[in-house]
């Protein structure tokens, strides 16, 4: 004897519902004002509890909540709230845009490709959304190491080798327009030289904007002294780097590409119609 | 310091002179003339703070720079002589004056800018939030204006709204996305947590994004839009505007 296995009514309704939820437009506005509500709330907190989030720059995502996030609800409960609509908001935007998507390419009507715009702005924002959360589950960073320019080098890691720099010729700010900067360098410049374990040697340039790139980590520079020329010589000369690799950057960078190519498309179709 | 605070007193007088000779004299023209002027002083209070700054960005200009960027809009884009242009000219002014009268009596511009802002992206990020802020107040005032005028057709009430939403909109992004590209060049961070104003960024950009969305919906009538556009112009006064602001300084000047 077979049996067709057959749904019962009340969970095909329910499916339905719940289908006709979480790919409505209405959802999305709620889920947005909710999320808009959330991160106007966290700014006090943030600004009181400042101690809490810097590290969040510092160490991966899921170590972080798991630490300072957990032992901190108080003033990061915000932070999981963001993270659980977000989850939602990227739900209910990818299953909206692809009805509108297949809907618009199944129809194909006259100037159909006009209105791909919007859509395109949607899976970007899913794009960099996805990207945030690669980069700050997997950055792999080294914070707040010091070496003296023209002085002995620096040892990273035994994969990376060791690290010496030399001062470029900065730029100062010019005129006394403001007293407290005369004679300030206005862009520091480093020339960083990398030597591997097996004794290949590389150099890049870090500015302030500017990171170096060596062996696959990014180097960016954090501070350093003297910062007025009128102090040179005086002894505690010194440069920060935080050092990191963030694999997963591009992930990001390529969703705001993708959401001005949107915005691109939307504008054009926008004076496309004006004109006609 | 002196001249630039007496500067940008001067600015915010000159907008509030402008409401006050719009509500009580018939003829529009000295009005307008103390409109023009105040953008102009106010212009060159922006123009000064940059100089005093170059090349790095000043610190805490997205407020104090608003009322002359939404007077030069409503410069721009209300030239005709109707009536709902009228009630435009008056409520940006009222909105110009006081904006700049609490940033010059809560100012936030002794802070020394820092050397990172040396650089394209931060100019970008601050020249696109003023942008966005006028837009977004601008948008607010049209708001306003529909509930109180009941002049001009519901028409043009409509595609202003949606348009200069949409406008702040693209600019907030922009904002957003040039503070990004700065963030990620200056820190190799998407987010840097140093300061807590980074979260109202994003809940405007959620907030305006919401408002674009319920036009979508059946909730897109004219009342609703204009409600919705005023809801933002407050929005935006709480939520970033507040931010920029600094501890009360009487006003005692002493050269």
């Amino acid at each position: 004897m077979r049996f067709k296995a057959k749904p019962s009514s009340s969970a095909v309704r329910l499916g339905a519902v719940l289908w006709r939820i979480i790919a409505s437009t209405e959802l999305s506005v709620v889920l947005c004002f909710m999320i808009a509500l959330d991160t106007a709330l966290a700014y006090p907190i943030i600004k009181n509890h400042l101690t809490t989030f810097l590290p969040l720059g510092e160490m991966r995502i899921f170590d972080w909540l798991a630490t300072y996030g957990r032992f901190n609800l108080g003033h990061t409960a915000w932070f999981f709230i963001l993270m659980g609509l977000l989850s939602l908001l990227g739900l209910n935007t990818l299953i909206c845009t692809t009805i509108r998507v297949r809907r618009l390419v199944r129809n194909r009507a006259a100037g159909w490709f006009w209105k791909l715009g919007p859509q395109v702005m949607h899976y970007a924002v899913l794009v960099i959304l996805t990207g945030y959360l690669l980069s700050y589950a997997t950055i792999e960073s080294l914070p707040g190491r010091a070496l003296i320019p023209g002085g002995p080098p620096l040892k990273l890691s035994a994969a990376l080798g060791s690290l010496s720099a030399t001062v470029e010729n900065p730029r100062l700010y010019q005129g006394s327009r403001l007293d407290f900067f005369d004679g300030w360098y206005l862009d520091p410049g480093f020339i960083l030289e990398l030597t591997t374990p097996d004794g290949n040697s590389f150099k890049s340039k870090v500015k302030y904007g500017q990171p170096a790139l060596l062996g696959g980590y990014h180097f960016y520079l954090t501070d350093f002294h003297p910062k007025n020329s009128a102090w040179r010589g005086m002894g505690s000369d010194y440069m920060t780097l935080a050092i990191r690799r963030d694999r997963s950057a591009f992930v990001y960078l390529t969703g705001l590409g993708l959401f001005i190519l949107g915005l691109g498309i939307y504008g054009a179709d926008f004076f496309r119609k004006k004109s006609a | 310091m002196f001249g630039l605070r007496l500067t940008q007193l001067a600015s915010s007088g000159l907008f509030g002179l402008a409401f006050a000779l719009s509500v009580w004299l018939p003829t529009r023209r000295a009005g307008r003339a103390a409109f023009v002027l105040g953008t102009l002083l106010g212009l060159g209070y922006i123009g000064w703070r940059y100089w005093l700054a170059w090349p790095m960005t000043p610190m805490y200009l997205g407020t104090v720079a608003v009322p002359p960027v939404l007077a030069v809009m409503v410069l721009v884009t209300e030239q005709g002589n109707y009536g709902h242009s009228q009630k435009i000219w008056g409520a940006a002014s009222l909105l110009a004056g006081l904006l700049g009268m609490v940033c010059w009596l809560f100012p936030k511009d002794f802070y020394l800018p820092f050397l990172k802002t040396a650089t394209v992206f931060s100019h970008l990020h601050l020249a696109f939030t003023v942008l966005g802020k006028a837009a977004f107040l601008l948008a607010g005032l049209w708001g306003g204006c529909f509930f109180r005028a009941g002049q001009g057709s519901p028409e043009v009430y409509k595609r202003r709204l949606t348009s200069l939403t949409a406008l702040g909109f693209g600019f907030w992004t922009l904002s957003m996305f040039s503070g990004e590209i700065w963030s990620y060049r200056g820190w190799g961070l998407a987010v840097v947590w140093d300061d807590a104003v980074i979260v109202t960024f994003m809940a405007t950009w959620f907030f305006f994004t919401g408002i674009l969305h319920l036009y979508l919906t059946r909730l897109g009538t004219t009342g609703t839009r204009a409600a919705l556009a005023v809801a933002g112009l407050v929005w935006v006064l709480l939520v970033n505007c507040w931010s920029d602001l600094g501890p009360y300084r009487p006003p005692v000047f002493r050269p």
